[in-house]
This record gives structure tokens, sequence and C-alpha cells, in this order.
């Protein structure tokens, strides 16, 4: 269902008033991707599940993306075909280097979190 | 007979069993998207192959910035449709688990602390204020000047404007965030982007997160064109974005969960 509603806040950036980079339609808004990583990798809730894979910090990350996204429009247009022709579908392996580096952080990140989950509080 | 496994659980997030769901028919990859019910609390999930989206997959991808911002989109675009109908606990990423079994598992043991925290943000959503300065249009070259004392007279004078308008703009973004977070329930500020993520150059002033009613969206609206009158004349815009699941809102996590009780 589409529907532009009249309560939907326009994107009125020229005059000098606010820009709106959403509506309240029915349709899915396009979001910045900082704002979409910055809270989806970084807050919200933390799932204690059977399977624990920490990343590496978004600090770190930003740094990464800031080397590699080659522009926010790119990874927009990807869609929900880009894992088709995404390197780890061919089974590229990362560097040994790269990868003892990365998988010692994550260990350190592990070991950390693992210090304040000492009880499950239950 | 131990097999590996060919699937994985991802969660998106977690609502009450009474909501009313429209799911987008489509998740992570194409999945479809299911509910599992643990009352009072479900969670929203897709079943996803093990080899593209398990464990061995983000630890390969941990620092793979294309694949997490698909990743992360696709998650946040699940969430985005729930947050139209109901309120939703958004899970950080990777929110994974073997099973359904595990999932609901989880669900019943931190479900009456998943549920006091919906219901404390009961009809709330996030919205997101970026404040940039974009700089004022150049000022008249003014005749040059004549003397060399005029000349530092000149040199000093536009110094100490420059640090009266930064002052004055750091004043204004201050009473800004002030003015929107005296109608928001919540508010955080967050460290400004980075310019490379957010295809910004200006410099970032303000990146502020405020848990809003759905009922005070209006007044919050009317506030954010207020603010961008008064700091549009300053060289500065206002940005919104949103409508956001409260991620900066729900500070449960390990720590957290383990110190409950």
């Amino acid at each position: 269902m589409t529907q532009n509603t009249d309560n939907a806040p326009q994107v009125r950036g020229a005059s000098g008033g606010p820009v709106f980079a959403a509506t309240r339609s029915r349709e899915p808004a396009p979001q910045n991707l900082a704002d979409v990583l910055e809270r989806v990798l970084d807050k919200g809730i933390v799932v204690v599940g059977d399977i624990q894979v920490r990343l590496l910090d978004i600090e770190l990350l930003t740094i990464k993306i800031r080397l590699m996204v080659a522009s926010v429009d790119r990874a927009r247009e990807m869609g929900i075909s880009w894992w088709e022709n995404d390197a780890f579908a061919t089974g590229v392996e990362p560097s040994g280097g790269q990868q003892d580096e990365l998988e010692s952080r994550v260990r350190q990140l592990e070991q950390k979190l693992g210090e304040g989950e000492g009880q499950d509080g239950r | 007979m131990d097999v590996e496994p060919v699937t994985v659980v991802h969660a998106y997030g977690v609502v009450r069993t009474d909501a009313v769901l429209d799911l987008p028919p489509t998740g992570i990859g194409g999945a479809g998207i299911a509910v599992l019910d643990a009352p009072p609390v479900s969670a929203v999930f897709s079943i996803l192959p093990d080899r593209w989206f398990g464990a061995d997959s983000w630890r390969h991808h941990a620092e793979d910035p294309e694949w997490l911002a698909a990743v992360a989109t696709e998650h946040q675009r699940v969430l985005g449709a729930l947050i139209r109908d109901t309120d939703v606990l958004p899970l950080r990423l990777p929110a994974m688990y073997r099973d359904e079994l595990h999932l609901r598992e989880y669900l019943r043991v931190e479900g009456p602390l998943l549920h006091a925290v919906l219901e404390s943000l009961r009809d709330h959503l996030e919205w997101s204020v970026h404040l940039y300065f974009v700089g004022l249009p150049e000022e008249h070259t003014r005749a040059r000047p004549t003397t060399g004392a005029d000349y530092l007279r000149r040199k000093s004078r536009a110094l100490a404007d420059r640090q009266e308008a930064q002052a004055n703009r750091e004043r204004l973004v201050q009473n800004a965030y002030a003015t929107l977070a005296d109608l928001s329930r919540q508010s955080v500020v967050n460290r400004p982007q980075d310019s490379a993520v957010s295809g910004r150059n200006e410099p970032m002033l303000l990146n502020s997160a405020h848990l809003v009613s759905r009922r005070h969206e209006r007044l919050f609206f009317t506030a954010v064109e207020e603010a961008a009158a008064k700091l549009a004349p300053n060289g500065i815009t206002v940005e919104v974005t949103g409508p956001w699941p409260p991620y900066n809102f729900v500070e449960l996590g390990a720590e957290t969960l383990a110190g409950q009780q």
C-alpha cells in the first residue's frame, strides 16, 4: 500500500528549512547508511545467544568503512541480491595475517565480554 | 547423530506477543520472515543458510564494510517495516541462534525483562537529528587596505569575528538540542558521523537521537522547523532521519541482563 499521507514531512533543504530524510508514508524511507550502521552494529539489545560472534568496535569499523565503501549509493544499490556476487560466495579466503590479527582482536573482545557475563543472573 | 548445521536463526527484534504485525515478505538474503511466540514476548526472525550468514560468515566478514552494510541495511529494513504498527526492541547484530529452540529459550528466560522494556517504551519511536555547518555566503570584498596598520586592524577584527561566530554557533546548537530534548522522553548525543559514511562533507555539529512519543511527533517536527529557521542564518542546516526503532534507548546487553535479579 503506497500512500503519501498529508503529515509526511517534506524535503525542504534549499530554503534553509529542515531536511527530513524520512517520511510517514507506507514505503520504506531511504535512510542514511551511517545512521543504520551506528545503530545496528553499535546499539540495540545485545543478544546473549548460543552463538557468540563479536564484531570489531564501531570506531574501527568506521575507519574500515571510510577506506572501503566506494559510496553510500553503491551500498544502497546492492539491494537484496548483494550476496550473489559477493566474494565470500565464491569462497575467497581472507589473507592469513589479517585474519590472525582479527581473530586475536575478537578473542580479546570475547574475553572482555565473558568477564561481564561471569554469572548469568539466574 | 552429529551433523553440521545448514541453517541459522537470525533474530531481528522482539515484540509483544499480542502485537498486530504486518510482516514484510522477505528479510535478509530474500529469506522469509516468521514470528516465534514465547508469551508475553515474541521474536521476529528468518532462517538463513549457515554457510552465508552463520558464525563463520560473520567472522569472515567482521571487517568487510560492504557485507556488513548490506546485512545491516536489510536488518533495519525489516525493523523499519515493523515499527509502523507496533513497538519493537531492535537487536544488535550479529543476533544469531542455532535453531528456534535456542531462540525460544532466550525469550523464555529474558521474557519478563524484555516485556518490561517494551512496556516502558510503549508508543515511542526514535528520531535522529543532525546539524551541519554549511557555511555562509562569501562576504563582499571590501576596499583593499591602504596602510599596514589598517591591514592588521582588519586581520584582528576578522579573527575576533570568526571566534565570536563559532561561540555563537556552539550556543545555538546547544539551545536547539535542549529545545528538542524538552519534547523528547529521552535524548542522547552521539559522536559525529564520519563523512565517508554519511556522504556529507560539511562538519557535523550535532548527532543526536531522541525518543519521541508517537503522539508528540507533530510537536517535535514543529520544534525542528523552528530550530532550523533560527539556525539557517548562521550557516547551519538541520537534517532529521527516522523513525527508527529505539536503538539508542534499549541499553540491554550482556552486563545489564546479568545484573538483573
